[in-house]
C-alpha cells in the first residue's frame, strides 16, 4: 500500500475529485467574504451542509446576488483546500431556483442587457429571404426539433438544415449552446441563418435561454439568429437579443424561410404582371400606329379635299371663261360686221371719188390736151417754153396728137 | 462545389423581380421587352421546378471541431 504524505494525499484526492462535476441544489447559508477576494457560503438541507467557495470576481461574472435562505443550484466540482484539507465545492456557476429568485435574476439580467443595448431594434439584421442552409441549434429529443423540421419540410424543402445537437436545459445546456454559436460563426459560410429553439416550460426550464452567456453568444453571432421558445407566453432573454423573435419553434422555422406555396403564387402573379406589362406595351404601340395612320389619313384627306375644291372652282372658272369668250366672240363678230359694213361704204365712196379723180387726171394728160389742138415744140430733146429760146435756123420738132413734123425757124419776134 | 439549388432560387427570384421592374419602365423597346418576357417565363418555370417537393436534407454536425475538414456528416 502506498504511503502518502498529507499534502500528497490532499493533492491526490483533489485530482480525483476534480474529475466529477456536480450540481447541488439547496438553501444558502453562512454567506461571508474574506479579504474582499474570496467568497464563501454553505448549501444546506435539513440533514447536511456543503461548503462552497469561489473568487469574488467569478461571483461578479456570474452576476447573481446571494442571500442567506435563498434556494440556488450550484455547478462546480468537489475539491479540498490544500492547507486545511477541508472539503468544499469549487463553484463554477450559480443558478437561482425557486420562482422568486429566478424572476429576480431574470429581471436583473434583463435590465443589464437592455442597458448595454443588446435588445436594440436598430442593430437587428434582416433574415435572408432565400436561405440555402439553416443552422439549427436545439436538442433532437425536443418536440421543437421535430416541429422545426416538419415546418421546414412542408414550407421550403430546398433548404439544407445543419443540426448542431445541444442540450436545452440542465447543466451542460449553456456551454453547448455557446459552442454551437462558436461553431457556426467559425464556419460562417455553413449557414445563412441560425434557429435557436426549444419547447416551453417553467422559468427554471428556460434558464439556459435566459443565461447571460447564451444571450451574448446570440448577440455576437455574425449570422442572423431567429429564436423561438415553446409557447408564445414564454419570453426568454435570448429571444429578445435575437435578430428575430419567433412565437414558437414552428414560427421560428416560418420566420427563417419563405413559403414555397406563396412563392409559387408570387411567381404566377409576377408572370401575370409581366404579361400585362407586355400587353400594355403592345397596345400602346398599336395605338400609336393607329394614331399615326389617322394623322396620315387626315393629312391626305385635307389635301384631297383642297384639291377637289380647287378642281371645282377651276371648273366654274372654266365655264365662266367660256361664257365670257362666247360673249366676246359675239361682240367681236358684231364689231367686225359693223366694221365691214362701214368700210364697204367708205370703199364705195372712195371708189366714186377715185373715178372722179381719174376723169380729172385724164383731163390733165398732155395727150388729152394735144387732142384739143395744142402742140408740144422741142428743139433737140428739149421742150421749148419760150420764143426767145430759139434762133432763126434752129431745127424744131412739133408733136401733134396724131404725129410729129420737123421744121426750121425763119424768124422770131416777141408778142 | 456546385451551387446549392436554394442559392440559385434566390438569384433567380431576384432576376425575375428585376425583369418585372425593367418591363415597368417605358424606355424598354418592344424587342427587348419580348426577350425579357421570355426570360421571365423561363425563370418562372425553373423556379417552380426547384420549389417542387424535394427530399429534406438534414446534416448532423459532429461536436467539438475536431476534424475541421469533415465536420459535417450526412
Amino acid at each position: 500500500m502506498k504511503v502518502y504524505s498529507p499534502s500528497e494525499f490532499v493533492y491526490a484526492v483533489r485530482d480525483v475529485l476534480h474529475e466529477y462535476p456536480v450540481a447541488i441544489q439547496g438553501e444558502v447559508s453562512d454567506v461571508h467574504t474574506n479579504q474582499g477576494r474570496l467568497f464563501f457560503f454553505e448549501l444546506k438541507d435539513e440533514y447536511s451542509r456543503v461548503q462552497c467557495f469561489l473568487l469574488m470576481h467569478e461571483l461578479a461574472r456570474i452576476g447573481v446576488e446571494l442571500k442567506n435562505g435563498e434556494e440556488i443550484r450550484v455547478l462546480g466540482h468537489p475539491s479540498l483546500y490544500v492547507r486545511s484539507g477541508g472539503f468544499h465545492v469549487k463553484v463554477r456557476d450559480i443558478i437561482p431556483v425557486g420562482e422568486g429568485a429566478l424572476q429576480r435574476a431574470f429581471t436583473a439580467l434583463k435590465a443589464k442587457l437592455e442597458a448595454e443595448g443588446l435588445f436594440d431594434e436598430s442593430r437587428k439584421r434582416a433574415l435572408p429571404r432565400f436561405p440555402a442552409t439553416i443552422g439549427l441549434i436545439t436538442s433532437s429529443d425536443a418536440a421543437a426539433y421535430t416541429d422545426v423540421l416538419r415546418i421546414l419540410k412542408n414550407r421550403y424543402s430546398p433548404v439544407t438544415i445543419l443540426h448542431y445537437e445541444t442540450r436545452v436545459q440542465g447543466v451542460e445546456a449553456v456551454s453547448q449552446i455557446v459552442e454551437a454559436f462558436e461553431y457556426f460563426n467559425a464556419h460562417p459560410k455553413s449557414a445563412d441563418a441560425l434557429i435557436l429553439t426549444r419547447g416551453g416550460g417553467s422559468l427554471e426550464d428556460l434558464q439556459s435561454f435566459n443565461h447571460e452567456d447564451v444571450c451574448r453568444a446570440v448577440f455576437s453571432s455574425r449570422i442572423p439568429v431567429v429564436c423561438g421558445v415553446g409557447h408564445e407566453r414564454d419570453v426568454t432573454l435570448a429571444e429578445l437579443v435575437a435578430d428575430k423573435r419567433a412565437s414558437t419553434p414552428s414560427n421560428a422555422a416560418e420566420c427563417a424561410t419563405p413559403d414555397s406555396q406563396e412563392l409559387r403564387s408570387a411567381i404566377t402573379r409576377t408572370i401575370q404582371t409581366i404579361s400585362h406589362l407586355l400587353e400594355a406595351r403592345v397596345s400602346d404601340i398599336s395605338h400609336e400606329m393607329r394614331h399615326s395612320a389617322q394623322l396620315l389619313d387626315d393629312a391626305f384627306r385635307l389635301r384631297r379635299e383642297r384639291m377637289a375644291s380647287l378642281l371645282g372652282s377651276f371648273e366654274i372658272r372654266t365655264v365662266q371663261l367660256a361664257q365670257r369668250l362666247a360673249a366676246l366672240q359675239t361682240s367681236v363678230n358684231y364689231t367686225a360686221q359693223t366694221l365691214i359694213e362701214r368700210e364697204g361704204e367708205r370703199l364705195n365712196r372712195a371708189r366714186a371719188r377715185l373715178d372722179h379723180l381719174n376723169v380729172f387726171v385724164q383731163s390733165l394728160s398732155p395727150t388729152q390736151i394735144l387732142a384739143r389742138g395744142y402742140t408740144i415744140t422741142r428743139t433737140g430733146e428739149k421742150v421749148v417754153y419760150s420764143a426767145a429760146e430759139l434762133e432763126p435756123g434752129a431745127a424744131l420738132e412739133t408733136q401733134f396728137a396724131d404725129g410729129r413734123v420737123s421744121s426750121r425757124v425763119e424768124k422770131s419776134s416777141s408778142v | 462545389m456546385p451551387q446549392k439549388p436554394s442559392r440559385q432560387i434566390g438569384k433567380l427570384f431576384e432576376e425575375l423581380e428585376k425583369i418585372t421592374s425593367e418591363l415597368d419602365r417605358d424606355s424598354v423597346d418592344l424587342d427587348e421587352a419580348l426577350e425579357k418576357f421570355e426570360r421571365g417565363l423561363e425563370i418562372a418555370a425553373e423556379l417552380k421546378g426547384r420549389l417542387r417537393d424535394v427530399e429534406q436534407k438534414v446534416e448532423k454536425i459532429k461536436k467539438k471541431f475536431a476534424d475541421e475538414s469533415a465536420d459535417v456528416e450526412e
